[in-house]
Protein backbone atom coordinates (compact mmCIF):
# COMPACT_ATOMS: atom_id res chain seq x y z
CA UNK A 1 0.00 0.00 0.00
CA UNK A 2 2.79 2.39 1.00
CA UNK A 3 4.70 1.36 -2.10
CA UNK A 4 1.62 2.05 -4.28
CA UNK A 5 1.05 5.48 -2.67
CA UNK A 6 4.74 6.38 -3.04
CA UNK A 7 4.68 5.32 -6.71
CA UNK A 8 1.57 7.48 -7.30
CA UNK A 9 3.08 10.53 -5.54
CA UNK A 10 6.49 10.32 -7.25
CA UNK A 11 4.85 9.38 -10.54
CA UNK A 12 8.05 8.26 -12.20
CA UNK A 13 8.40 4.57 -13.18
CA UNK A 14 12.20 5.09 -13.38
CA UNK A 15 12.37 5.84 -9.64
CA UNK A 16 9.50 3.83 -8.14
CA UNK A 17 7.46 1.65 -10.50
CA UNK A 18 3.94 0.69 -9.39
CA UNK A 19 3.46 -2.74 -7.78
CA UNK A 20 1.28 -3.76 -10.74
CA UNK A 21 4.03 -2.99 -13.26
CA UNK A 22 6.57 -4.91 -11.16
CA UNK A 23 4.29 -7.97 -10.86
CA UNK A 24 3.62 -7.83 -14.59
CA UNK A 25 7.36 -7.61 -15.26
CA UNK A 26 7.95 -10.54 -12.90
CA UNK A 27 5.62 -12.70 -15.04
CA UNK A 28 7.39 -11.54 -18.21
CA UNK A 29 10.75 -12.30 -16.56
CA UNK A 30 9.65 -15.82 -15.56
CA UNK A 31 8.66 -16.54 -19.17
CA UNK A 32 12.03 -15.40 -20.60
CA UNK A 33 14.25 -18.28 -21.81
CA UNK A 34 17.21 -17.16 -19.61
CA UNK A 35 15.22 -17.06 -16.36
CA UNK A 36 15.75 -20.71 -15.47
CA UNK A 37 19.48 -20.66 -16.25
CA UNK A 38 19.86 -17.39 -14.32
CA UNK A 39 18.18 -18.86 -11.25
CA UNK A 40 20.11 -22.14 -11.61
CA UNK A 41 23.48 -20.38 -11.81
CA UNK A 42 22.77 -18.13 -8.81
CA UNK A 43 21.43 -21.11 -6.83
CA UNK A 44 24.52 -23.12 -7.74
CA UNK A 45 26.81 -20.29 -6.56
CA UNK A 46 24.81 -19.82 -3.36
CA UNK A 47 24.67 -23.50 -2.48
CA UNK A 48 28.33 -24.08 -3.36
CA UNK A 49 29.36 -21.11 -1.19
CA UNK A 50 27.12 -22.33 1.62
CA UNK A 51 28.54 -25.86 1.37
CA UNK A 52 32.17 -24.68 1.38
CA UNK A 53 31.37 -22.36 4.28
CA UNK A 54 29.71 -25.19 6.24
CA UNK A 55 32.74 -27.47 5.88
CA UNK A 56 35.31 -24.75 6.71
CA UNK A 57 33.29 -23.42 9.66
CA UNK A 58 32.75 -26.90 11.03
CA UNK A 59 36.47 -27.55 11.38
CA UNK A 60 37.42 -24.00 12.41
CA UNK A 61 34.56 -23.83 14.94
CA UNK A 62 35.41 -27.21 16.35
CA UNK A 63 39.08 -26.24 16.71
CA UNK A 64 38.14 -22.93 18.34
CA UNK A 65 35.70 -24.59 20.73
CA UNK A 66 38.17 -27.22 21.86
CA UNK A 67 41.42 -25.25 21.94
CA UNK A 68 41.75 -21.78 23.47
CA UNK A 69 45.09 -21.33 21.65
CA UNK A 70 43.52 -22.10 18.28
CA UNK A 71 40.64 -19.75 19.10
CA UNK A 72 43.07 -16.96 20.04
CA UNK A 73 45.07 -17.51 16.83
CA UNK A 74 41.90 -17.40 14.72
CA UNK A 75 40.28 -14.39 16.40
CA UNK A 76 42.29 -11.59 14.65
CA UNK A 77 41.53 -13.14 11.25
CA UNK A 78 37.82 -13.44 11.99
CA UNK A 79 37.67 -9.89 13.39
CA UNK A 80 39.43 -8.52 10.29
CA UNK A 81 37.10 -10.38 7.93
CA UNK A 82 34.03 -9.18 9.85
CA UNK A 83 35.28 -5.57 9.88
CA UNK A 84 36.16 -5.44 6.16
CA UNK A 85 33.41 -4.05 3.88
CA UNK A 86 31.93 -6.64 1.49
CA UNK A 87 32.64 -4.35 -1.49
CA UNK A 88 36.35 -4.28 -0.62
CA UNK A 89 36.45 -8.09 -0.74
CA UNK A 90 34.56 -8.10 -4.02
CA UNK A 91 37.04 -5.67 -5.60
CA UNK A 92 40.05 -7.62 -4.31
CA UNK A 93 38.50 -10.92 -5.45
CA UNK A 94 37.87 -9.40 -8.89
CA UNK A 95 41.61 -8.84 -9.20
CA UNK A 96 42.37 -12.40 -8.17
CA UNK A 97 39.64 -14.55 -9.73
CA UNK A 98 37.29 -14.73 -12.67
CA UNK A 99 34.01 -12.88 -12.25
CA UNK A 100 31.95 -16.05 -11.77
CA UNK A 101 34.02 -17.15 -8.76
CA UNK A 102 33.91 -13.77 -6.99
CA UNK A 103 30.36 -14.15 -5.55
CA UNK A 104 31.22 -17.61 -4.19
CA UNK A 105 34.52 -16.50 -2.66
CA UNK A 106 33.01 -13.43 -1.01
CA UNK A 107 29.96 -15.33 0.30
CA UNK A 108 32.27 -17.91 1.88
CA UNK A 109 34.36 -15.17 3.49
CA UNK A 110 31.30 -13.41 4.86
CA UNK A 111 29.58 -16.47 6.31
CA UNK A 112 32.54 -18.43 7.72
CA UNK A 113 33.05 -16.11 10.75
CA UNK A 114 29.32 -16.27 11.64
CA UNK A 115 29.13 -20.07 11.54
CA UNK A 116 32.58 -20.60 13.07
CA UNK A 117 31.66 -18.51 16.11
CA UNK A 118 28.31 -20.31 16.44
CA UNK A 119 29.94 -23.77 16.38
CA UNK A 120 32.73 -22.74 18.75
CA UNK A 121 30.15 -21.37 21.21
CA UNK A 122 28.20 -24.62 20.93
CA UNK A 123 31.27 -26.75 21.66
CA UNK A 124 32.19 -24.48 24.61
CA UNK A 125 28.66 -24.72 25.98
CA UNK A 126 28.89 -28.52 26.39
CA UNK A 127 27.44 -29.59 29.74
CA UNK A 128 30.29 -29.54 32.28
CA UNK A 129 28.57 -32.31 34.25
CA UNK A 130 28.56 -34.60 31.21
CA UNK A 131 32.22 -33.79 30.50
CA UNK A 132 33.08 -34.67 34.12
CA UNK A 133 31.12 -37.91 33.79
CA UNK A 134 33.01 -38.70 30.56
CA UNK A 135 36.33 -38.08 32.34
CA UNK A 136 35.40 -40.36 35.26
CA UNK A 137 34.31 -43.16 32.91
CA UNK A 138 37.41 -42.76 30.71
CA UNK A 139 35.64 -41.78 27.48
CA UNK A 140 38.03 -41.63 24.55
CA UNK A 141 38.66 -38.18 23.01
CA UNK A 142 36.69 -39.35 19.98
CA UNK A 143 33.66 -40.37 22.07
CA UNK A 144 33.67 -37.07 23.98
CA UNK A 145 33.69 -35.21 20.67
CA UNK A 146 31.16 -37.44 18.95
CA UNK A 147 28.71 -38.01 21.78
CA UNK A 148 28.97 -34.87 23.93
CA UNK A 149 30.64 -31.89 22.27
CA UNK A 150 29.28 -32.17 18.72
CA UNK A 151 25.66 -32.86 19.72
CA UNK A 152 25.91 -29.92 22.18
CA UNK A 153 27.10 -27.73 19.30
CA UNK A 154 24.37 -28.89 16.91
CA UNK A 155 21.64 -26.35 17.84
CA UNK A 156 24.22 -23.53 17.65
CA UNK A 157 25.49 -24.92 14.34
CA UNK A 158 21.99 -25.06 12.86
CA UNK A 159 21.22 -21.55 14.15
CA UNK A 160 24.44 -20.24 12.61
CA UNK A 161 23.80 -22.13 9.37
CA UNK A 162 20.26 -20.70 9.13
CA UNK A 163 21.55 -17.14 9.63
CA UNK A 164 24.39 -17.75 7.15
CA UNK A 165 22.04 -19.06 4.48
CA UNK A 166 20.20 -15.71 4.30
CA UNK A 167 23.51 -13.85 4.31
CA UNK A 168 24.83 -16.11 1.53
CA UNK A 169 22.09 -15.05 -0.92
CA UNK A 170 22.61 -11.37 -0.13
CA UNK A 171 26.36 -11.58 -0.66
CA UNK A 172 26.13 -13.79 -3.77
CA UNK A 173 23.72 -11.36 -5.45
CA UNK A 174 25.84 -8.36 -4.36
CA UNK A 175 28.92 -10.13 -5.74
CA UNK A 176 27.13 -10.80 -9.04
CA UNK A 177 26.05 -7.15 -9.29
CA UNK A 178 29.59 -5.88 -8.85
CA UNK A 179 31.49 -8.55 -10.74
CA UNK A 180 28.86 -9.03 -13.48
CA UNK A 181 29.51 -12.64 -14.46
CA UNK A 182 27.81 -13.88 -17.66
CA UNK A 183 24.77 -15.26 -15.84
CA UNK A 184 23.07 -14.66 -12.52
CA UNK A 185 20.33 -12.66 -10.78
CA UNK A 186 22.82 -9.96 -9.75
CA UNK A 187 24.20 -9.66 -13.30
CA UNK A 188 20.65 -9.28 -14.63
CA UNK A 189 20.00 -6.59 -12.01
CA UNK A 190 23.11 -4.72 -13.09
CA UNK A 191 22.06 -4.92 -16.76
CA UNK A 192 18.53 -3.75 -15.90
CA UNK A 193 19.97 -0.83 -13.92
CA UNK A 194 22.18 0.24 -16.82
CA UNK A 195 19.14 0.15 -19.15
CA UNK A 196 17.04 2.05 -16.56
CA UNK A 197 14.57 -0.87 -16.38
CA UNK A 198 13.50 -0.11 -12.82
CA UNK A 199 10.53 -2.58 -12.80
CA UNK A 200 13.00 -5.31 -13.85
CA UNK A 201 15.37 -4.36 -10.99
CA UNK A 202 12.41 -4.64 -8.61
CA UNK A 203 11.17 -7.94 -10.05
CA UNK A 204 14.69 -9.40 -9.86
CA UNK A 205 14.94 -8.22 -6.25
CA UNK A 206 11.65 -9.99 -5.50
CA UNK A 207 13.05 -13.13 -7.21
CA UNK A 208 16.15 -12.98 -4.99
CA UNK A 209 14.01 -12.51 -1.86
CA UNK A 210 11.76 -15.44 -2.85
CA UNK A 211 14.83 -17.58 -3.48
CA UNK A 212 16.14 -16.76 -0.02
CA UNK A 213 12.77 -17.47 1.65
CA UNK A 214 12.29 -20.77 -0.21
CA UNK A 215 15.78 -22.06 0.65
CA UNK A 216 15.36 -21.04 4.30
CA UNK A 217 12.02 -22.86 4.44
CA UNK A 218 13.60 -25.91 2.80
CA UNK A 219 16.45 -25.73 5.31
CA UNK A 220 14.00 -25.56 8.25
CA UNK A 221 12.01 -28.46 6.76
CA UNK A 222 15.21 -30.49 6.35
CA UNK A 223 16.09 -29.89 10.01
CA UNK A 224 12.56 -30.85 11.07
CA UNK A 225 12.75 -34.08 9.05
CA UNK A 226 16.19 -35.03 10.34
CA UNK A 227 15.19 -34.39 13.97
CA UNK A 228 12.02 -36.49 13.51
CA UNK A 229 13.98 -39.26 11.75
CA UNK A 230 16.61 -39.34 14.50
CA UNK A 231 13.91 -39.56 17.18
CA UNK A 232 12.12 -42.38 15.35
CA UNK A 233 15.26 -44.34 14.64
CA UNK A 234 16.73 -43.78 18.09
CA UNK A 235 19.90 -42.33 16.62
CA UNK A 236 22.10 -39.70 18.20
CA UNK B 1 41.65 -48.88 49.85
CA UNK B 2 43.68 -46.00 51.26
CA UNK B 3 44.15 -42.32 50.71
CA UNK B 4 47.30 -41.00 52.33
CA UNK B 5 48.50 -37.47 53.04
CA UNK B 6 45.83 -35.68 51.06
CA UNK B 7 46.37 -31.93 50.80
CA UNK B 8 43.69 -29.72 49.28
CA UNK B 9 43.36 -25.93 49.56
CA UNK B 10 41.04 -23.42 47.95
CA UNK B 11 42.85 -20.12 47.96
CA UNK B 12 43.92 -19.47 51.54
CA UNK B 13 41.46 -22.00 52.99
CA UNK B 14 42.96 -25.39 53.74
CA UNK B 15 40.40 -28.17 53.37
CA UNK B 16 42.63 -31.20 53.82
CA UNK B 17 46.08 -31.15 55.37
CA UNK B 18 48.02 -34.44 55.42
CA UNK B 19 44.68 -36.20 55.65
CA UNK B 20 44.76 -39.98 55.53
CA UNK B 21 41.84 -42.35 55.41
CA UNK B 22 41.26 -46.01 54.68
CA UNK B 23 38.15 -47.70 53.34
CA UNK B 24 37.12 -51.26 53.90
CA UNK B 25 37.10 -53.25 50.65
CA UNK B 26 33.77 -54.68 49.43
CA UNK B 27 31.80 -52.67 51.99
CA UNK B 28 29.70 -49.51 51.92
CA UNK B 29 31.28 -46.59 53.74
CA UNK B 30 29.24 -43.46 54.19
CA UNK B 31 30.89 -40.11 54.75
CA UNK B 32 28.73 -37.77 56.76
CA UNK B 33 29.33 -34.17 57.61
CA UNK B 34 27.87 -30.68 57.43
CA UNK B 35 27.46 -28.93 54.09
CA UNK B 36 30.70 -27.52 52.74
CA UNK B 37 32.93 -29.54 55.08
CA UNK B 38 34.76 -31.18 52.17
CA UNK B 39 32.85 -34.43 51.62
CA UNK B 40 32.50 -33.98 47.85
CA UNK B 41 36.08 -32.67 47.65
CA UNK B 42 37.23 -35.89 49.32
CA UNK B 43 35.20 -37.97 46.86
CA UNK B 44 36.62 -36.04 43.89
CA UNK B 45 40.13 -36.44 45.29
CA UNK B 46 39.58 -40.21 45.51
CA UNK B 47 38.33 -40.21 41.88
CA UNK B 48 41.41 -38.24 40.83
CA UNK B 49 43.79 -40.42 42.81
CA UNK B 50 42.28 -43.55 41.29
CA UNK B 51 42.02 -41.99 37.81
CA UNK B 52 44.37 -44.61 36.34
CA UNK B 53 42.27 -47.48 37.61
CA UNK B 54 38.53 -47.80 37.14
CA UNK B 55 36.14 -45.93 39.37
CA UNK B 56 32.37 -45.67 38.98
CA UNK B 57 30.63 -42.51 40.06
CA UNK B 58 26.98 -41.82 40.80
CA UNK B 59 26.51 -38.07 40.82
CA UNK B 60 23.83 -35.96 42.51
CA UNK B 61 22.13 -35.66 39.10
CA UNK B 62 21.96 -38.72 36.78
CA UNK B 63 24.23 -37.09 34.15
CA UNK B 64 22.90 -39.26 31.34
CA UNK B 65 23.63 -38.08 27.81
CA UNK B 66 20.20 -36.76 26.75
CA UNK B 67 20.55 -37.58 23.02
CA UNK B 68 21.66 -41.18 23.66
CA UNK B 69 19.29 -43.99 24.57
CA UNK B 70 19.67 -45.64 27.98
CA UNK B 71 21.40 -48.59 26.33
CA UNK B 72 23.83 -46.30 24.50
CA UNK B 73 24.52 -44.37 27.70
CA UNK B 74 25.82 -47.60 29.20
CA UNK B 75 27.52 -49.15 26.17
CA UNK B 76 29.54 -45.95 25.75
CA UNK B 77 31.44 -46.58 28.99
CA UNK B 78 32.10 -50.26 28.32
CA UNK B 79 34.89 -52.02 26.51
CA UNK B 80 34.54 -55.11 24.30
CA UNK B 81 32.65 -56.14 21.20
CA UNK B 82 29.33 -54.42 20.41
CA UNK B 83 27.46 -57.62 21.34
CA UNK B 84 29.23 -57.90 24.71
CA UNK B 85 28.57 -54.23 25.49
CA UNK B 86 24.92 -54.52 24.50
CA UNK B 87 24.49 -57.67 26.56
CA UNK B 88 26.04 -56.10 29.65
CA UNK B 89 24.07 -52.88 29.34
CA UNK B 90 20.78 -54.78 28.99
CA UNK B 91 21.72 -57.01 31.92
CA UNK B 92 22.22 -54.03 34.24
CA UNK B 93 19.18 -52.19 32.92
CA UNK B 94 17.22 -55.35 33.73
CA UNK B 95 18.69 -55.33 37.25
CA UNK B 96 17.25 -51.87 37.85
CA UNK B 97 13.96 -52.74 36.12
CA UNK B 98 14.53 -50.66 32.99
CA UNK B 99 15.20 -53.36 30.39
CA UNK B 100 12.01 -52.48 28.49
CA UNK B 101 13.05 -48.87 28.28
CA UNK B 102 16.58 -49.52 26.99
CA UNK B 103 15.79 -47.85 23.66
CA UNK B 104 14.31 -44.71 25.21
CA UNK B 105 15.94 -41.35 25.76
CA UNK B 106 16.53 -40.03 29.31
CA UNK B 107 14.13 -37.14 28.65
CA UNK B 108 11.22 -39.59 28.50
CA UNK B 109 11.97 -41.03 31.96
CA UNK B 110 10.97 -39.79 35.39
CA UNK B 111 13.62 -38.44 37.78
CA UNK B 112 13.68 -41.71 39.72
CA UNK B 113 14.02 -43.79 36.54
CA UNK B 114 16.88 -41.61 35.35
CA UNK B 115 18.69 -42.11 38.65
CA UNK B 116 18.08 -45.87 38.36
CA UNK B 117 19.66 -45.76 34.91
CA UNK B 118 22.64 -43.90 36.42
CA UNK B 119 22.91 -46.63 39.07
CA UNK B 120 22.79 -49.29 36.31
CA UNK B 121 25.57 -47.45 34.46
CA UNK B 122 27.74 -47.24 37.59
CA UNK B 123 27.36 -50.96 38.33
CA UNK B 124 27.74 -51.98 34.68
CA UNK B 125 31.15 -50.30 34.68
CA UNK B 126 33.49 -53.07 35.83
CA UNK B 127 35.23 -51.08 38.54
CA UNK B 128 36.11 -52.27 42.01
CA UNK B 129 35.33 -48.86 43.53
CA UNK B 130 32.03 -47.00 43.30
CA UNK B 131 31.71 -43.41 44.51
CA UNK B 132 28.35 -41.81 45.24
CA UNK B 133 27.86 -38.09 45.81
CA UNK B 134 24.47 -37.62 47.50
CA UNK B 135 22.78 -39.50 44.65
CA UNK B 136 19.35 -39.61 46.32
CA UNK B 137 19.29 -36.01 47.51
CA UNK B 138 16.75 -34.72 45.01
CA UNK B 139 14.38 -37.70 45.31
CA UNK B 140 11.25 -37.79 47.47
CA UNK B 141 11.50 -39.95 50.65
CA UNK B 142 9.63 -42.98 49.21
CA UNK B 143 11.70 -43.05 46.07
CA UNK B 144 14.88 -42.51 48.07
CA UNK B 145 14.23 -45.72 50.04
CA UNK B 146 13.52 -47.63 46.81
CA UNK B 147 16.79 -46.44 45.27
CA UNK B 148 18.74 -47.27 48.44
CA UNK B 149 17.35 -50.81 48.52
CA UNK B 150 18.20 -51.13 44.81
CA UNK B 151 21.82 -50.18 45.50
CA UNK B 152 21.90 -52.61 48.44
CA UNK B 153 20.55 -55.45 46.25
CA UNK B 154 23.17 -54.78 43.60
CA UNK B 155 25.87 -54.45 46.25
CA UNK B 156 24.85 -57.79 47.80
CA UNK B 157 25.52 -59.44 44.41
CA UNK B 158 28.63 -57.52 43.41
CA UNK B 159 30.46 -56.59 46.61
CA UNK B 160 32.08 -53.40 45.36
CA UNK B 161 33.92 -50.94 47.57
CA UNK B 162 31.31 -48.19 47.81
CA UNK B 163 32.08 -44.77 49.24
CA UNK B 164 29.01 -42.60 49.56
CA UNK B 165 28.71 -39.00 50.66
CA UNK B 166 25.55 -37.76 52.33
CA UNK B 167 24.33 -35.41 55.00
CA UNK B 168 21.22 -37.51 55.65
CA UNK B 169 21.71 -39.72 58.71
CA UNK B 170 18.73 -41.97 57.84
CA UNK B 171 20.18 -42.54 54.37
CA UNK B 172 23.50 -43.50 55.97
CA UNK B 173 21.81 -45.94 58.35
CA UNK B 174 19.85 -47.54 55.48
CA UNK B 175 22.85 -47.85 53.20
CA UNK B 176 26.12 -48.18 55.03
CA UNK B 177 28.24 -50.79 56.76
CA UNK B 178 30.48 -48.13 58.21
CA UNK B 179 30.17 -44.38 58.76
CA UNK B 180 32.80 -41.67 58.93
CA UNK B 181 31.90 -38.24 60.19
CA UNK B 182 34.03 -35.38 59.01
CA UNK B 183 34.23 -31.86 60.34
CA UNK B 184 36.56 -28.96 60.92
CA UNK B 185 38.98 -26.95 58.89
CA UNK B 186 41.27 -28.60 57.96
CA UNK B 187 39.02 -31.64 57.93
CA UNK B 188 39.40 -34.35 60.54
CA UNK B 189 37.48 -37.54 61.25
CA UNK B 190 35.36 -37.04 64.36
CA UNK B 191 33.67 -40.43 64.30
CA UNK B 192 34.56 -43.70 62.55
CA UNK B 193 32.15 -46.47 63.41
CA UNK B 194 30.32 -49.46 62.00
CA UNK B 195 26.69 -48.67 61.30
CA UNK B 196 24.73 -50.70 63.83
CA UNK B 197 21.43 -50.17 65.57
CA UNK B 198 23.26 -47.90 68.05
CA UNK B 199 24.62 -45.66 65.33
CA UNK B 200 22.01 -42.93 65.67
CA UNK B 201 22.54 -42.83 69.44
CA UNK B 202 26.32 -42.65 68.96
CA UNK B 203 25.82 -39.87 66.50
CA UNK B 204 23.61 -37.84 68.79
CA UNK B 205 26.30 -38.11 71.49
CA UNK B 206 28.90 -36.83 69.09
CA UNK B 207 26.60 -34.06 67.96
CA UNK B 208 26.05 -33.02 71.59
CA UNK B 209 29.79 -32.62 71.98
CA UNK B 210 30.23 -30.92 68.58
CA UNK B 211 27.61 -28.20 69.11
CA UNK B 212 25.54 -27.50 66.00
CA UNK B 213 27.83 -29.00 63.41
CA UNK B 214 24.85 -29.76 61.13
Amino acid sequence: MLWYIAALIIDSPFIIPTPASVILDLFILIKTPVFNSMITVTCFRGLLAFGISLVCSFFLGLGSGISATFSAALRPWMTTIKATPVVAFILIALLWFGSSIVPIFVAVLMTVPVMTEAIAQGVRSSDKGLLEMARVYHFSRRDVLLHIQLPSALPFFLGGAGASLGLTWKVVVAGEILSSPRMGIGSAMQTAKIHLETPRVFSLTITAILLSIITELLFDFFIYLSVRYNRQEGKE
Amino acid sequence: MQITKLNVSFGERTIFSDFSISFEDHAVTVILGPSGCGKTTLLNSIALEKADSMVSYIFQEPRLIPWCTLEKNITLILKGSPEQKRERSLLYLAKVGLEKRAGEYPGKLSGGERQRAAIARAFAYPSPVLLMDEPFQSQDPGLKLQLISLVKELQAEEKRTIIAVTHDVREAVALADRALILNGSPVSIILDTPVTTHFEQQLSEVLTCQTSIW
